[in-house]
């Protein structure tokens, strides 16, 4: 059957092509059910963006709920051999409330998951597939990644009340290293040990220097070795000035780990792509094998949506 | 050149931020004339100054009409805009603090009256200290709820603490140090990082 592209939306059009990208990477897609035992959610809120969830009661008087979100549900119901590579795409609607209205909003994604046997090589070839999806949307883009790790381990060396450690990231994330070096004065954190990590927060030098920089700092070895081998397939490729590292880039410890990742667009002025490795979280649901994924917000991009629009018009 | 969008509060603090901007090199002729116009650019060096109510500077750079903004920490607090916070100006210091009719106590025994026009910012406060309270939210005028006998204490911004003088109260809690703000949208941060951080530079090199 042939189908008239000019029919379709913007929106419609980006979900095909992304969906059309990743298959051709030899992702294999998967359809979720709606509907999800409220409990995963319940007992997961920390990986949700928004807590809020829409529940109901099912027939059976099952407590259960949209689902506001598409990794949590994979990899809850995908089954798949721990010893081998899973490679899943999917384009879903999300349930989450609006942060602009407070009100529920059915929203769009898309994006891949990779279960299993996941290496290095696995993340890399994500990151450049995140990088090819925002190209699908802007030659104008930017992939920003962190190494969670690096941060993390610094932070929680320090042995800090729950309370304190969470403030520390919040801070981070908002790039407030002003309050953040209030904070770790106030928790007599050694001053030597907060410069290390100001000065990571703070690197501006070029990204192919970043290896380099951050061997002479004694950060870990292993850790350097990823982010130098995502630098070198970034140039290898041409898109090397689309990569940056910024290690303020925060996501939940409790379920992130490792390589974490941001996309943006010019002209959007929110994040569109979101993704990184979740080894704990698949802990957390009792799954063995690692994980990482992304997913495209295709409702961000309402812009890009409306130029579109007028250039039909 | 693309151009720099800085939303500026409205006001005192607006006012205080554009001196710092202007002695760092960003100027603009006009802003300072008194008039209604809103927007002002100097297209030589590629900035653009809008005025906005200090309550909605975190929006327009939340929503990126604006790549950076000043703002004051009260409103980012309230409002926790999904915004980058990239440096303290320190100017327009004051606290958000707890005040009473002098000589009240708490004693904790019934649910506490608080009037604010930081429902956001009380609710957090009491929350982490566990006492349960009632949040009557107004929207000026504070001091008079007390005095009124509307609520028992008020959370507000004092400075020099000389109304809450002369309408009887005085501060028992201190909730927050505020001062201003320099805050930046997120995706703009990495497509004008580099005019950013040279500004940051500009205003640190200010501040001594």
């Amino acid at each position: 059957m042939y189908i008239d592209d000019s029919l379709m939306s913007y929106e419609e059009s980006l979900v095909f092509s992304l969906r059309a990208l990743y298959r051709s990477q030899g992702y294999k897609r998967y359809k979720m059910s709606k509907f999800e035992p409220y409990d995963l959610y319940a007992t997961n809120k920390e990986f949700l963006i928004s807590d809020n969830v829409i529940s109901f009661t099912d027939t059976n008087g099952k407590l259960m709920a949209l689902k506001p979100d598409v990794t949590l549900s994979l990899v809850r119901n995908c089954r798949f051999n721990p010893d081998e590579l899973v490679k899943i795409c999917y384009d879903e609607n999300v349930y989450r409330v609006s942060q602009s209205t407070g009100a529920f909003k059915e929203l769009m994604q898309s994006g891949v998951e990779c279960l299993g046997t996941v290496d290095q090589q696995c993340v890399i070839d994500v990151l450049l597939l995140a990088a090819s999806s925002l190209a699908c949307i802007s030659q104008d883009n930017k992939l920003i990644v962190t190494d969670l790790d690096l941060v993390s381990d610094m932070v929680e060396s320090w042995n800090l009340p729950l309370v304190d450690q969470q403030a520390i990231y919040a801070f981070i994330a908002r790039k407030n290293y002003h309050e953040l070096e209030r904070l770790c004065s106030s928790c007599d954190i050694p001053a030597e040990e907060v410069n290390v990590l100001l000065a990571l927060l703070n690197y501006e030098g070029l990204t192919a220097d970043l290896p380099a920089w951050l061997d002479a700092q004694g950060f870990d070895r292993k850790a350097i070795s990823t982010i130098k081998a995502i630098i070198d397939a970034f140039d290898a490729e041409g898109i090397l000035e689309t990569l940056r590292f910024d290690f303020s880039l925060m996501n939940d410890t409790s379920y992130y780990n490792g390589i974490v990742f941001m996309g943006y667009v010019l002209g959007v002025p929110t994040e569109v792509l979101s993704g990184g490795q979740y080894d704990k979280l698949m802990r957390k649901l009792g799954k063995s094998g690692n994980a990482v994924g992304f997913a495209v917000y295709v409702d961000a991009l309402g812009s890009f949506a409306k130029e579109a629009s007028n250039a039909d018009a | 050149m693309q151009m720099l969008n800085i939303a500026l509060p409205k006001g005192r603090l607006g006012d205080e931020a554009y001196a710092i901007l202007a002695s760092a090199g960003y100027t603009c002729e006009g802003l300072e004339e008194d008039s209604r116009k809103l927007i002002f650019e100097n297209e030589k060096l590629g900035i653009r100054y809008f005025w906005a109510k200090p309550s909605d500077v975190g929006v327009y750079v939340e929503r990126g009409a604006a790549d950076v903004g000043i703002v004051g920490k009260d409103c980012l607090m309230e409002q926790s805009p999904d915004v980058y916070e990239l440096m303290d100006l320190d100017i327009g210091n004051c606290k958000l603090a707890v005040a009473a009719r002098k000589g009240f106590s708490d004693d904790g025994r019934s649910v506490l009256r608080v009037a604010t026009k930081y429902v956001n910012c009380t609710r957090a406060y009491y929350e982490s200290i566990g006492r349960d309270i009632d949040i009557i939210k107004l929207n000026g005028s504070i001091e008079l709820a007390p005095v009124l006998g509307l609520s028992d204490v008020i959370v507000d911004i004092v400075q020099t603490g000389q109304t809450l003088k002369e309408n009887g109260l005085e501060v028992i809690e201190d909730v927050e140090p505020i001062s201003a703000r320099l805050i930046a949208n997120k995706a703009n941060y990495e497509f004008k990082r580099e005019r950013i951080l040279k500004l940051i530079g500009a205003l640190t090199t200010q501040k001594g």
